[in-house]
């Protein structure tokens, strides 16, 4: 196995590690829930220990108040990492990535697409969630619908969640049933079109510390590193492109060693 | 060297906004907000 498929795995088992939830239910509180993870990561999952930065950061908008701490914490991640989180870290990417692994035929994603998730960014975790005091992305999330949505309706015993079962709940099944199957045919669907958090660090990628670097002298143009990147990312032709996420499966893979990485 | 002394100052920024957010309670707001299990943001609420 991959060390990026090991971390992904180790991370999730962490992000996701309040185990004595699944025999006592209820969710995490304590401390722990000061500190966020870099990634998307629902905090009403019973199994979270960390809170999510992007419902943070939309319940401090809609208190009307400047996130300081959440813009800092992205902020500086950001600066220092660029992206990386989304490859090595995010419980919602891993699940992306293997179901893409699915043998069926493959799309590639309009490159518009990719633009799609600053607006989701700015207006429905931004605006909307200042102007109607609700989480909105929240309310449409789809990693939040699959760790903490499902699992506690499937672990009701009474009877009492699901009674509180309604639109909202379906419209989340929808949205989460065509991210599925999209992730299915393109490479990391929701990360590259939908994800607020990979909008926010993708701005960091052309000038944070780590950096990607391709020597143009050693490169032949064989695409070979562009056909492995699980973001389908052109990275001989823009190393600091917004969607690079630094998994480095493209230095591995590149036959001529053009690709390398570091704090440049 | 440029980019290098924006990274230094853009990180003393960023850290100095976790620190200023620590200290008017940001991380008390998360940790209270992380604790309450939002039923209506997983769709169970109306």
């Amino acid at each position: 196995m991959k060390l990026k498929r090991i971390v992904q795995f180790i991370a999730s088992a962490i992000t996701l590690g309040n185990y004595p939830a699944i025999w006592q239910g209820g969710i995490y509180q304590g401390p722990l829930k000061q500190g966020c993870v870099p990634i998307l990561n629902c905090w009403g999952c019973p199994l979270s220990l960390f809170s999510c930065p992007i419902g943070a950061l939309q319940h401090f908008f809609n208190l009307h108040l400047i996130p300081s701490y959440i813009a800092g914490f992205f902020g500086a991640i950001g600066t220092v990492v660029g992206r990386m989180a989304c490859g090595w870290l995010c419980p919602f990417g891993l699940f992306q990535d293997l179901i893409y692994k699915l043998k069926t035929f493959k799309m590639r994603m309009p490159k518009f697409f990719s633009y799609i998730k600053y607006g989701v960014l700015i207006v429905i975790a931004g605006i909307i969630a200042w102007i109607s005091g609700e989480p909105w992305f929240c309310k449409l999330c789809p990693a939040g619908y699959i760790e903490a949505g499902i699992p506690l309706v499937l672990a009701d015993k009474t009877g009492d969640i699901k009674a509180l079962v309604g639109w909202l709940f379906w419209i989340k099944m929808a949205i989460l049933i065509i991210i599925i199957n999209f992730s299915i045919f393109i490479k990391r669907f929701f990360c590259r079109a939908f994800c607020p958090i990979g909008a926010i660090y993708s701005i960091f990628n052309k000038f944070s510390m780590f950096q990607m670097k391709i020597d143009k002298e050693k490169c032949i143009n064989c695409d070979s590193c562009q056909a492995v990147c699980p973001m389908h990312v052109p990275i001989q032709n823009s190393p600091h492109n917004i969607d690079c996420i630094r998994c480095l499966d493209c230095v591995k893979k590149c036959p001529t060693k053009a690709i390398s990485y570091g704090a440049k | 060297m440029k980019r290098m002394i924006l990274i230094v100052i853009l990180l003393v920024i960023f850290i100095a906004g976790i620190i200023y957010g620590g200290k008017v309670g940001d991380f008390t707001e998360t940790e209270t907000v992380g604790s309450v299990m939002c039923l209506s943001c997983m769709g169970l609420q109306q």
